[in-house]
């Protein structure tokens, strides 16, 4: 017991004294803000394939790579609108780009930035129910937004203080839901699950 | 409520691994991304036998990711203790760490995980893995050897020695075409059990039908009995941006095995259960969202006899930033009975720090065992952002139902999120 409590108190400790816990920050932050232009000319732009043109109003001589700006450039820093400039290397397909990490956390950095891209089948009545089968098909893309411990909060955690996967009333009537569909239980429960209630009398 | 477990050996190893995040999340030579999600709650309530309850509950929930995007970490914990009876439990669900050998190829991942993606019917798995990507992360490989954990209420634990592999292959493009496959074994420590390998196949195409069309299908076969587990197919239709109609068509036979935690399939149905269920979805504007939703199950329970239910519901959700409301009306018919519900939800922001909550929900059921009875669910609370990361909840809900004609019960619940980098 000694090393549980020690183990939640470390846990605690050590998450909550990490970094910035800076709310303004979080409150404030914009995504481009996010944008690192050392460390892309470290690793994209200095490559030489990727040119300035390509997000700003400039013109580079193809020959001499000398760079003239536009006179666009006085009104107007970026050629295209944020989302545009970091989807077209950081949500693509393209070959080119294959190297480029897309987890969409590493800009959207918080719970309320990432419910702002949430895909729209997120947003449907049924998607507690139909996520099944695209998670068993391409689960690995869920991991752009979450991770592991948001699957475990469904389908591991047992309390009956929040309704999170049955409603109060539902130990009412699961004997007809479980008649109707009895392999949708199977997704959680066994059949030991029934018996300590059951052969209890209850 | 949960039964005791001995967890001296892994807490001694928690507790290790622990301070080992603990270390690398305080050494400044790694910076990354941490996300932490904690849940805490409790209830004062009376039980049937009109005796009080306390249970209390913590969830919490750890990420690091660096910002090499090699090294990432998760931990989720959980702590149970009930005031009254004094029981208590705390269980691991996840403690896991993956790390990129060789970038953009090789991946190895060690720690107990849920492994939802890769393994077959997941579960909580204490397992090493290794995977590849070759050809543009078009094609991934992989393979895993773990002992499974089954943690559930009074059950006893049942572990097996699990054995995996899968691939994926992905096209590239807008509309692409996705093929996974999986093949796992699980030796089952039970003596009298025999093992399993089975294997699961899935397929999800997209076309530029409509707005977009997406075809799903979904099997698996256990190898040793050549029985069909499930075969599941579907298509999401969007006819437009704002209509979806989503279609589902599946088949499911789980076997019982003779040594081993049975499936509750196995309780009702004797053979196959055909299924099939539509959905029709229509946004409206960015608040409005309505639906209906229609489905039929049917399966042999004894012979000659055979089960057909049916379940439809129908839903309205409207959305705002200051109120938001939900509206279900909810209708089953199987063999063991008909149930007929209306739920709604209100939530009101009456300042941007607080917001008041209103839940209401009524079930009429009538069983084959002549039971005629409504059970009632009610919650009313509110709930107050202390901070952008901290949020707490106060409620009392009041139930009616066949156990307790009054069930009041108090509820307090705080959730704590920090998004953050080191």
């Amino acid at each position: 017991m000694i090393y549980r409590c020690f183990s939640i108190i470390f846990i605690l400790f050590s998450f909550m004294s990490i970094g910035h816990a800076d709310n303004s920050v979080q409150g404030s932050s914009i995504i481009l803000k996010k944008f690192d232009h050392d460390r892309h000319n470290l690793k994209v732009f200095k490559k030489g394939t990727f040119l300035c043109s390509k997000c700003h109003y400039f013109t580079v001589d193809a020959k001499t790579l000398e760079v003239f700006p536009e006179e666009r450039l006085s009104a107007l820093t970026f050629k295209l609108q944020a989302q545009q400039m970091c989807h077209q290397c950081h949500k693509t397909e393209s070959i080119e780009f294959k190297s480029t990490p897309k987890e969409c956390v590493n800009c959207h950095d918080s719970r309320d930035k990432v419910a702002i891209v949430m895909p729209l089948n997120h947003k449907s009545n049924s998607w507690k129910s139909s996520h099944t089968m695209e998670a068993k098909i391409e689960g690995n893309k869920c991991f752009n937004c979450h991770y592991e411990a948001n699957c475990v909060k469904c389908h591991s955690h047992r309390n009956d203080v929040k309704q999170a996967n049955h409603p109060r009333n539902f130990r009412f009537f699961h004997s007809v839901d479980a008649r109707l569909q009895p392999h949708r239980c199977d997704t959680c429960h066994t059949k030991s699950y029934c018996t300590q209630c059951h052969l209890r009398g209850k | 409520m949960y039964r005791k477990k001995s967890f001296h050996f892994i807490s001694k190893f928690n507790f290790a691994v622990t301070l080992l995040i603990q270390i690398v999340a305080w050494n400044s030579a790694l910076s990354g991304q941490v996300r932490i999600e904690s849940e805490t709650m409790s209830s004062l309530r009376s039980n049937a036998d009109f005796q009080m309850e306390a249970p209390f509950y913590e969830f919490l929930s750890g990420n690091f990711q660096d910002d090499s995007d090699r090294l990432n970490l998760t931990a989720d914990f959980s702590v149970f203790k009930e005031f009254a009876s004094g029981k208590d439990d705390f269980t691991i669900h996840l403690l896991n760490g993956s790390y990129v050998l060789v970038p953009e190829t090789l991946k190895i991942k060690v720690g107990r995980s849920f492994e939802s993606q890769n393994a077959i019917r997941a579960h909580m798995m204490d397992r090493l893995a290794a995977e590849i990507e070759l050809w543009n992360h078009q094609v991934e490989l992989g393979a895993f050897i773990g002992k499974e954990q089954r943690l559930e209420l009074h059950q006893a634990k049942l572990s097996a020695l699990v054995y995996g592999s899968y691939a994926q292959y992905i096209t590239l493009g807008e509309n692409p075409f996705v093929a996974r496959a999986k093949l796992q074994r699980r030796n089952y420590e039970t003596v009298s059990a025999s093992d399993e390998v089975v294997t699961e196949l899935n397929l999800q195409k997209t076309v530029p039908v409509f707005h977009s069309t997406a075809f799903l299908a979904s099997t698996e076969l256990n190898v040793n009995t050549g029985n069909l587990n499930r075969a599941e197919g579907g298509a999401d239709v969007r006819l437009s941006k704002n209509k979806l109609l989503r279609l589902r068509v599946g088949t499911y036979n789980l076997e019982p095995q003779f040594g081993v935690e049975q499936p509750i399939f196995t309780i009702f149905s004797q053979g196959n259960l055909n299924e099939v269920s539509g959905q029709y979805e229509v946004l409206l504007g960015d608040r409005w969202i309505t639906s209906v939703l229609v489905g039929a199950d049917q399966y042999q329970v004894q012979s000659p006899d055979v089960s057909l239910g049916y379940r439809a519901e129908a839903e309205l959700k409207y959305n705002a930033r200051i109120f938001s409301t939900d509206f279900a009306l909810y209708n089953l018919n199987s063999y063991g009975g008909t149930v007929y519900g209306a739920r709604t939800w209100f939530n009101y922001h009456f300042t941007d720090r607080a917001k008041l909550y209103l839940g209401l929900d009524y079930t009429h059921y009538q069983k084959v065992t002549s039971s005629n009875r409504g059970a009632y669910n009610s919650i009313l609370g509110s709930g107050y952002q202390f901070s952008p990361s901290l949020n707490g909840d106060l409620a009392v809900e009041l139930n009616s139902n066949n156990n307790l004609v009054y069930d009041l019960r108090g509820v307090f619940r705080i959730t704590y999120f920090l998004w953050t980098e080191t």
